[in-house]
């Protein structure tokens, strides 16, 4: 039981700090980006290049993971988002533009990396932090810390930075933002490039536990999504609490229900989020988005 | 050289000509009003300036500097600041989150610059200083007026443009806050405002321009208006709304 609730509160923070993601993009932007999955995978994989074909130090390699996301999300922004915007594109064509570049990270990955499942190593191998007489492995706790300390820092840089405040003010209005001098664009450009590069931190986070593929884009991307708007679509703090649904669920429904129809009875929920609650399940939440 | 020279400026909404070849030049220190009936393209003018709307023809200087194609959000960091009608309060920041939001196109500064420009915004419109940690948006309208104001001085703009900044406002508050901006005045900022309150407007303006369909068709100091005669041709019976100066109908 301790186990099962243990790797569920780790996916949990995974599809939480995805949705996150997800949530923010929205909420700043307008744009419902279903690359999201694509950086966990990316960091992953890179990480686990830099530090098995090059022999990285582990360091090195975590670093290089959440660079090479972070890359992948202002390329992201650069070279679909923003030209899509600025030609008038519908948010479906956007959303479209989103998709095609998750199809192109995949075979870029598959042609450079292989197709073999890669893992990362462990932050802290071998150590386990044993409770009621049953052991946690401890990169459990590291993903733990790894999205405390993400949503503290995002708190903090929301709340408390000048550019954050810049961020908040385009959710709420981009063309009192503009007057304010604020450039969408700009924002547009480092909540992709952030957002990614908490996105392949988690896969790199995640990597020693769930082996990372270049199949894995699309499995967080789903269940990312599916923890955004359980959470609330826009909601940056309903997103990670609708992860720790979303990853409890999927440990407890595999390990006790059926992990044959684990995928289908997940999806089964996020159908019925949508036509029940598409407000997500939290009291009291909005859906809000910035175009 | 005038700080803000608007040359033959034409915006056009699909086959609508809402400004046509308008021409107008702000000194340092003026404030120059902008009269005229609803559908003068008084706001679209503005917006122009402010780059909010494409103008397609004419050209925008600041400084004697062509603004081309710059956006709204580089047109701010230049120096201009446009306060829309509409408010354009961030209604779930605070009052002080939205001030000091105001002072971002300003770039970054230090947190004592900061404090003092918020010290200088409380001084001006006490009532904020009461409102500071409140949401912006349950401000009442004639707050919500000043925190527009407010915030777009928190900068320090080299131009205020400020369209009907007094919109729905009851009497007193408008009085209150046209005072308030000729404190803004003797300080020695420079404004365009759009207003439909000729009194207000004439008592805070050096120059008026008046405006109708899409033209300046007079421009003239604030002291040579008869406001007797703009009283009239607003409320007076004729549909087409007859301005004069002193007495003289304009075409």
């Amino acid at each position: 039981m301790l186990e099962t609730f243990t790797i569920g509160i780790s996916l949990g923070c995974v599809y939480g700090l995805v949705a996150l993601g997800v949530s923010l993009i929205y909420r700043t932007t307008g744009v419902l980006s279903f690359a999201q999955g694509a950086f966990v995978m990316i960091g992953g994989m890179v990480g686990a290049w830099l530090a098995d074909d090059l022999g990285a130090p582990l360091g090195i390699a975590l670093l290089g993971g959440v660079a090479a996301g972070a890359l992948s999300g202002f390329v992201l922004a650069v070279a679909i988002v923003i030209p899509l915007w600025k030609r008038g594109a519908s948010p479906f064509m956007v959303i479209l533009g989103t998709l095609v570049f998750l199809v192109i990270s995949e075979n870029l990955v598959l042609n450079q990396l292989g197709s073999q499942p890669r893992a990362v190593r462990a932050i802290t191998p071998g150590w386990k932090l044993h409770v009621a007489g049953q052991a946690i492995e401890s990169q459990v706790l590291w993903v733990l810390l790894a999205t405390v300390l993400v949503g503290g820092a995002l708190y903090v840089l929301l709340m408390r930075s000048r550019f954050g405040a810049a961020m908040r003010a385009c959710a709420i209005d981009q063309q009192t933002s503009r007057l304010l001098g604020v450039s969408p664009t700009r924002v547009a450009l480092a909540v992709f490039a952030l957002t990614a590069a908490i996105g392949a931190l988690v896969g790199l986070l995640i990597a020693p536990i769930q082996f990372s593929a270049y199949t894995a884009a699309n499995a967080y991307g789903i269940k990312g999504f599916l923890a955004a708007v359980i959470g609330g679509l826009g909601d940056v703090r309903g997103a990670v609490i609708g992860g720790l649904i979303v990853g409890l669920s999927e440990a407890f429904i595999g390990v006790y229900v059926s992990s044959t129809y684990l995928d289908l009875i997940l999806l089964g929920m996020l159908l019925a989020v949508l036509l029940l609650r598409p407000r997500g399940v939290l009291p009291g939440t909005k859906v809000v988005a910035a175009r | 050289m005038s700080l803000l020279a608007i040359r033959n400026l034409d915006v056009r909404y699909g086959a609508v000509a809402a400004v046509v070849g308008a021409s107008l030049e702000v000194g340092q220190g003026e404030v120059v009003g902008i009269l005229g009936p609803n559908g003068a393209g008084k706001s679209t003018m503005l917006a122009a300036v402010a780059g909010l709307v494409r103008a397609v023809a004419g050209s925008v200087h600041l400084d004697g500097r062509d603004l081309g194609r710059l956006g709204p959000d580089r047109r701010a960091r230049s120096g201009i600041v446009l306060v829309v009608e509409g408010r354009g309060v961030l209604g779930p920041m605070t009052v002080a989150e939205n001030l000091e939001l105001g002072a971002y196109p300003g770039g970054r500064q230090a947190r004592s610059e900061l404090a003092a420009r918020l010290e200088e915004a409380y001084e001006l419109f006490p009532v904020l200083r009461e409102r500071a940690a409140q949401p912006a948006g349950v401000l009442s309208g004639g707050e919500a007026a000043m925190l527009v104001v407010a915030r777009g001085l928190m900068s320090r703009p080299r131009i205020l443009l400020l369209d009907e900044p007094a919109l729905g406002l009851a009497p007193r508050t408008a009085s209150d806050l046209f005072a308030r901006l000729g404190e803004l005045k003797s300080a020695g900022t420079t404004m365009v405002i759009v207003e439909q309150k000729a009194a207000d407007l004439l008592a805070v303006a050096d120059r008026v321009a008046v405006m109708r369909g899409g033209r300046i068709v007079r421009t003239a100091a604030s002291s040579d208006v008869n406001l007797e005669d703009l009283q009239q041709a607003y409320l007076g019976p004729s549909t087409e709304a007859d301005l004069a100066i002193n007495g003289r109908k304009l075409a």
